[in-house]
C-alpha cells in the first residue's frame, strides 16, 4: 500500500500537458534553465580541446622543419617537453618526425631543453596564457562545427 | 649529388668580419671535395634557448652544400666537420642532409625579417 501512491506522485508533473512519448524528456526543462547561464559542455577540456585529423598531413599541411621554431613551439608544453600526441592531434609517423625536429632545435638552442618555471613570479601570467588559450579554444568549438576552422586561432596568438 | 643544411653559431664577442671569414674558410675547405656553398642566410645575433661555452648570444649562420662528388661527400663533411670543432669561433654547428635547398628564405629568415619589418615601421616614420 505505501509503494503505491509514490510512483503515481512523480509521473503527474511529467505528464501534465505533454505527449507520452516526451516523458523521457521531462528533465529539458532544466537543460534550457541552465544552458542560459553557462555551457557545461567545456567543462574539464578546457585547455586542450582535440582537434580532428592530423596538422600535418593532407595537401596543404605545415611542412616539419627545424628551423620553424614558431611552428615547433606549438607541440611544447610550458616547461618545453614535447605534448603527447594524444592532445595534438599529430600522427605517429608525423610526431617521429617531429620529435627528430625538436631534438635538432634543441641541439642549435633554438629551442630550450627544459624550462624553469618559477612558481613565484610566472604564476600570474602562466595563469593568463592559459585563460587566453582556453578562451580561444571556446571561440573556436562553434566555428569548428560550421566549417572547416581556418589559421584564425594561430593568427590571435601571434 | 647530396645536399645538406649547416647551421652554426658563432661567438658573440668576436669581430662581425669573423662571420664572413669563417663563411669562406668553409667554402674552402668544400672546395677541396668538389662541394659548393649554394645558399646563404645570415640570422645575425639572436638570443640563444640555453648558454653555450657561457655564451647566451650567438651569430647564427645556415649555408645550403652542394657536394657534387659522391666519392667525396663522406670525407669533405668529416673534415669539414673536424675544421668545425676545431674552431675557437664556432661554438655550435649541425650538418643535416636534405633532399633539396630550396631557393626561399627558411622559416628563421621568414620571422626575422617579419620582426625587422614591424620594428621599422614605428622607427622609420619617427625619422621621417
Amino acid at each position: 500500500m505505501a509503494m503505491e501512491p509514490l510512483p503515481a506522485a512523480r509521473k503527474k508533473p511529467m505528464t501534465k500537458g505533454k505527449p507520452g512519448a516526451k516523458k523521457r524528456f521531462g528533465g529539458g526543462d532544466y537543460a534550457k534553465k541552465d544552458t542560459g547561464k553557462y555551457t557545461p559542455k567545456l567543462l574539464g577540456k578546457a585547455y586542450f580541446q582535440r582537434r580532428r585529423g592530423c596538422p600535418f598531413s593532407g595537401p596543404k599541411a605545415a611542412k616539419i622543419d627545424y628551423k620553424d621554431v614558431r611552428m615547433l613551439g606549438k607541440y611544447l608544453s610550458d616547461f618545453g617537453k614535447i605534448l603527447p600526441r594524444h592532445l595534438t592531434g599529430v600522427c605517429a609517423a608525423k610526431q617521429r618526425e617531429l620529435a627528430t625536429a625538436i631534438a635538432r632545435a634543441r641541439m642549435l638552442a633554438l629551442l630550450p631543453f627544459v624550462v624553469k618555471v618559477d612558481p613565484a613570479t610566472d604564476r600570474a601570467e602562466r595563469q593568463e596564457r592559459m585563460a587566453a588559450r582556453a578562451a580561444r579554444m571556446a571561440d573556436r568549438a562553434p566555428r569548428a562545427e560550421a566549417a572547416p576552422a581556418p589559421a584564425q586561432p594561430t593568427v590571435q596568438g601571434e | 649529388m647530396a645536399f645538406y643544411e649547416l647551421t652554426y653559431i658563432i661567438r658573440p664577442d668576436v669581430p662581425t668580419t669573423t662571420v664572413d671569414a669563417v663563411a669562406t674558410k668553409i667554402a674552402d675547405i668544400l672546395k677541396k671535395y668538389k662541394g659548393k656553398v649554394v645558399k646563404t642566410e645570415q640570422w645575425g645575433l639572436r638570443t640563444m634557448a640555453y648558454a653555450i661555452k657561457k655564451h647566451r648570444k650567438g651569430y647564427y649562420t645556415l649555408m645550403g652544400l652542394h657536394m657534387q662528388a659522391a666519392d667525396m661527400v663522406q670525407a669533405g663533411l668529416a673534415d669539414l666537420e673536424y675544421q668545425l670543432k676545431l674552431s675557437d669561433d664556432v661554438i655550435r654547428f649541425l650538418t643535416v642532409s636534405v633532399d633539396d635547398i630550396s631557393k626561399e628564405p627558411s622559416a628563421m629568415l621568414k620571422a626575422k625579417n617579419r620582426a625587422d619589418e614591424a620594428a621599422e615601421g614605428p622607427t622609420s616614420a619617427h625619422s621621417a
